[in-house]
């Protein structure tokens, strides 16, 4: 009888105290939260040049 | 049985109440008078006035930012120290700002909730402000976080979720472009009942006007915008700043003579140690040629621009200034097909800005230059002598105030490149739409992502 109104005490008790349902927005942070940014090129040689005549211009304007 | 007298003290202990879960507020309060919704009001207000909002009104890092993104200040030259190269660096610091805007339309709409049908000076004010915070809110969110806005496709173009109610549990997914821009416009409607002349709300007439004005042309309808931004032209009172002084215009924290509003008027703010590196930051990477060549001799911008050296030298505030409203009436106007009335407005303009102006007629406008980095305008159309006219008045004028970011964004998004520490880096067409914030695409499966950033 003893071990019966243990076991039913028990059954009882997990069934309060126990785990409900709970609505939990989805697990996000195992995500990266952050985006990667855009990787660079090695530029050409036309860039190279380009670059060039617009530092050049930016000399001569500051020289003049 | 004893056991069971026992144990069962013991497992009601266990089962019992739960409410230590229950977290209380500590220090603050559920607002219920009209002065406790209009301080989470004031807390904004406060944030514009003291330089730290970035969201509203813009600030001078907002500055920072979207001028580091465009090309008035060419990377190529130097890229200078704290700005960005391109607005491919400032993504993630972008998406951020998507959320913080969402937390102020949040209180908005606690105090619009709160304060609907209430009469008092201290409600109807503080109404008037969360409706206009909340159209320019979501003004900013569709210029930044949607595409280019083409009327033909706005119907079905994504646009910014509708946050209308105070609901923690909704998660809107997009409306459309125009469905957002209707929004936006009904809410700057709703706040012009509560607004005047009084600055103490911020939000005055003029001001919700202009920002009718902006929305009205970034959506390409021509003739609202033109219609109110003539409007404002004609009976706020306001006049253009002539050329002697434009500098101490643009310079002084109080808005003066056609400024209508701008960030930063408290000049005692907490931030001032921030923005004088932030300055600093701004004034260490030139301005490009091709802004340079722009001006005419006598032109008050052109000294108050820049220094020899090219370094930045004016005030680098967001403002919202009578000569906008100008260039928003003269566009809107040329492609009403009305180009005298769009020459009209922008000589009107020339005249406060350059020395001994000579105004511009159809005859004597320059040719399109070849090479521009704008070759389309809003409309998908090539650009003309006049419009180009009126696109340089502008980039001279809304200088280092965060609008020729916008101004690429909206005519074409054009690609170009910068070189930053031995590698190039692309601003592809897709750069000028921010990301929507990355948690809520993945706690909302129906909320569409912008393309370019899809994982």
């Amino acid at each position: 009888m003893k071990t019966k109104c243990i076991f039913i005490l028990i059954i009882f008790a997990l069934l309060l105290s126990g785990c409900g349902y709970e609505k939990l927005p989805p697990k996000t942070d195992s995500s990266s939260q952050q985006y990667v940014l855009p990787k660079g090129e090695i530029p050409t040689e036309a860039d190279r040049e380009a670059l060039a005549e617009i530092r050049a211009e930016y000399e001569n304007y500051i020289t003049d | 049985m004893s056991i069971c007298k026992r144990i069962l003290p013991l497992l009601l202990l266990l089962a019992g109440c739960t409410r230590y879960l229950s977290v209380q507020p500590q220090g603050e309060v559920i607002p219920s008078s009209d002065e406790e919704f209009a301080a989470l009001i004031h807390d904004h207000l406060r944030d514009i006035e003291g330089g730290g909002d970035a969201y509203i009104l813009g600030n001078m890092e907002t500055v920072a930012l979207f001028e580091g993104c465009a090309d008035d200040l060419d990377a190529n030259i130097r890229v200078g120290d704290g700005l960005v190269a391109y607005a491919g660096e400032a993504i993630n610091s972008r998406m951020s700002d998507y959320r913080e805007a969402f937390e102020i339309i949040r209180d908005c709409n606690i105090v619009i909730e709160g304060l609907d049908g209430r009469t008092s000076e201290t409600a109807r004010g503080a109404l008037g402000a969360a409706y206009a915070m909340k159209g320019i809110l979501y003004y900013n969110l569709l210029r930044e976080f949607a595409g280019p806005y083409n009327p033909a496709e706005a119907l079905s173009d994504p646009g910014i979720p509708i946050v209308d109610k105070v609901d923690i549990e909704a998660m809107p997914a997009r409306a459309s472009m125009k469905e957002t821009a209707q929004y936006a416009g009904s809410m700057l409607k709703k706040a012009l009942p509560f607004t005047g002349n009084d600055r103490r709300w911020f939000f005055t007439t003029a001001l919700v006007k202009a920002y009718q004005a902006r929305l009205a042309f970034w959506c390409e309808d021509w003739d609202t915008a033109a219609a109110v931004a003539e409007d404002i032209i004609e009976h706020s009172g306001l006049e253009l700043t002539p050329a002697d002084g434009y500098k101490a215009m643009l310079d002084v924290a109080e808005p003066r003579g056609e400024v209508i509003a701008r960030s930063h008027i408290n000049n005692s703010s907490e931030l001032d140690w921030y923005f004088s590196y932030m300055k600093g930051y701004i004034a260490s990477r030139p301005v490009c040629a091709a802004l340079t060549q722009l001006y005419e001799p006598g032109d008050i911008r052109l000294s108050t621009s820049f220094n020899a050296r090219r370094f930045n030298t004016k005030a680098p505030e967001r403002r919202v200034r009578l000569s906008e409203l100008y260039l928003i009436a003269a566009e809107a106007e040329y492609h009403r097909g009305e180009p005298g009335k769009a020459l009209g407005y922008l000589n009107d303009l020339r005249r406060a800005r350059i020395a001994d102006a000579e105004d511009l007629t159809e005859a004597t406008l320059k040719p399109v230059r070849s090479g521009d980095r704008i070759t389309e305008d809003a409309a998908r159309k090539a650009i003309t002598p006049l419009l180009q006219a009126i696109l340089d008045e502008r980039r001279k004028e809304l200088y280092m105030e965060g609008d020729r970011f916008f101004e690429l964004k909206r005519n074409g998004r054009p690609e170009w490149w910068v070189i930053s520490n031995g590698l190039k880096y692309t601003m592809k067409k897709y750069l000028y739409t921010a990301p929507i914030y990355k948690q809520d695409c993945a706690l909302n499966p129906d909320m569409q992502q912008n393309p370019g950033y899809e994982d």
